[in-house]
């Protein structure tokens, strides 16, 4: 996708003659001008810049002004100061106030695009995917608890918003003048984005405190919400089918159960909303096959599989003696509960 | 992204620890293998995967978690894909990538573009 860079100068003629020069760049970013720091302040509000260009000395607001703003405010939005006063102390002072780049006027716009472009790219060395779906951007969260800025585009609305991880927990959010958690309810509820993951994070503070899990699921009933005040109302979910075979039955047999039982709710109960944990000799056979399938690669014996079956329901399932069976919510953060229940059982399911 | 469908497939054959991919039919049949590096004995086409799909009752995604590697088994348009991974494989890719490869399948099976992608074995 195509980025807006902010030039920033009070020097008309030094707007107009960059701007010509990095037209040719045009296919990978656009360019934007303001003449002075609350011309650019207002832009940056308004609209969605990638990058922002700045000379120092300016009537009103002037280039530290400026930079202080994007890094309090923008903290994912790199800056690259330019001045034609120059000195090592003012080089200084743009680096320490968080400039990515400094360069001294006059120079070649060839330089000034090679340092735009060096920026730009890094906002995706984490990658970049396309069309992504809800669900699989949950998964992009789990991941490896990173420590990232996420930049997503909605595909049907065409906004773009920002997520700011640390070690795996968000930090902040940003659409247009929203920020946290009324931003991330909204990123949240797009169905299908473009994402570009930078590794590193510049947000400092933790603006949002919520868990993510609460989040989602507070994006996906605004989202709810607003359809059905705005289309025909939903038919109810069927009920799911208990498939629960001896759940309750013969109570002294389900001392090992009951154990575990207690066990695991307790680190995954309240925390991934589990409420039921049972045998089921219903998937005997496939945990059977599954345990074959193990031994035919070398694998060992079979630890846990996780099911999702289609409904809101998602399924893991333990072997043993008895098959057993924890329904999970579908939008459960997967991975942590996966592992979380493998160090859990590691040897003691059956 | 327009990245053609043997590029989804070396991206998930590329990702760390992963070791082979298989694609079986809902009848049972093996499509299509292809494994990185090699195992003491790879899968054969053969009746007892008829039984194995049909013990999978229909689900959408499964994954399989061994002492000593894992099984991410994903339902596409025309059959079970299924990643063949060791124990330390990043799982929350391998499933992005099968997100990006199942459509790209829907398309290819589409327009019956999906032969040759992979040698037979």
């Amino acid at each position: 996708m195509r980025r807006n860079v902010l030039l920033v100068d009070d020097e008309q003629e030094v707007l107009y003659s960059l701007q010509q020069g990095l037209t040719r760049y045009n296919e990978v970013f656009a360019i934007m001008t303001a003449g002075n720091g609350e011309d650019a302040i207002k832009k940056l509000a308004r609209d969605d810049i990638s990058l922002v260009v700045t000379d120092l000395k300016m009537p009103n607001t002037d280039g530290f002004g400026l930079l202080a703003h994007v890094m309090e405010v923008y903290p994912d939005i790199p800056v690259i100061v330019m001045t034609g006063y120059s000195t090592t102390e003012m080089e200084r002072l743009a680096n320490e106030g968080g400039a990515v780049g400094y360069i001294a006027k006059p120079f070649k716009t060839s330089m000034l695009a090679e340092l735009i472009l060096t920026w730009l790219r890094r906002e995706a060395d984490g990658g970049t995917l396309h069309n992504v779906s809800s669900g699989m951007f949950l998964q992009l969260i789990e991941m490896e608890q990173k420590t990232c800025t996420i930049r997503l585009a909605d595909r049907t609305s065409g906004k773009r918003g920002v997520l700011f991880f640390r070690d795996g927990e968000l930090l902040d959010a940003r659409v247009n003048g929203v920020k946290g958690e009324e931003a991330a309810h909204h990123i949240f509820s797009w169905e299908e984005v473009t994402l570009s993951i930078e590794n590193i994070c510049r947000c400092g503070e933790k603006k949002i405190e919520g868990e993510l899990q609460a989040i989602l699921l507070e994006a996906m009933r605004l989202k709810d919400e607003q359809v059905k005040a705005s289309v025909v109302p939903r038919k109810k979910p069927k009920k799911m089918v208990a498939v629960s075979s001896g759940e309750g039955k013969g109570e002294e047999k389900e001392t090992a159960l009951e154990l575990l039982k207690k066990r695991l709710m307790g680190k995954i109960g309240t925390r991934y909303g589990v409420r039921k944990i049972y045998h089921d000799n219903a998937w005997d056979g496939l945990l059977g096959q599954m345990g074959r399938m193990g031994k035919f690669f070398s694998f060992g014996s079979l630890s846990l599989t996780y099911m999702d079956i289609g409904t809101s329901k998602d399924v893991i399932l333990l072997p043993g003696d008895k098959t057993i069976m924890i329904p999970v919510d579908s939008k459960c953060p997967r991975d942590r509960m996966i592992h979380t229940l493998l160090a859990e059982t590691d040897g003691n399911s059956g | 992204m327009n990245i053609s469908m043997n590029n989804h497939f070396d991206e998930l054959l590329n990702l760390r620890d992963v070791k082979g991919l298989m694609l079986v039919s809902f009848e049972g049949q093996l499509i299509l293998k292809e494994f990185v590096g090699s195992f003491s004995s790879e899968p054969k086409s053969d009746d007892s995967w008829a039984l194995f799909i049909h013990s999978l009752r229909g689900a959408r995604e499964i994954e399989v978690f061994y002492e000593n590697g894992r099984i991410y088994i994903r339902k596409t348009e025309i059959g079970y894909l299924f990643v063949i991974t060791g124990a330390s494989a990043p799982m929350a890719m391998v499933r992005l990538n099968c997100d990006m490869l199942v459509p790209a399948m829907k398309k290819m099976v589409k327009r019956d573009k999906f032969k040759g992608l992979f040698r037979r074995n």
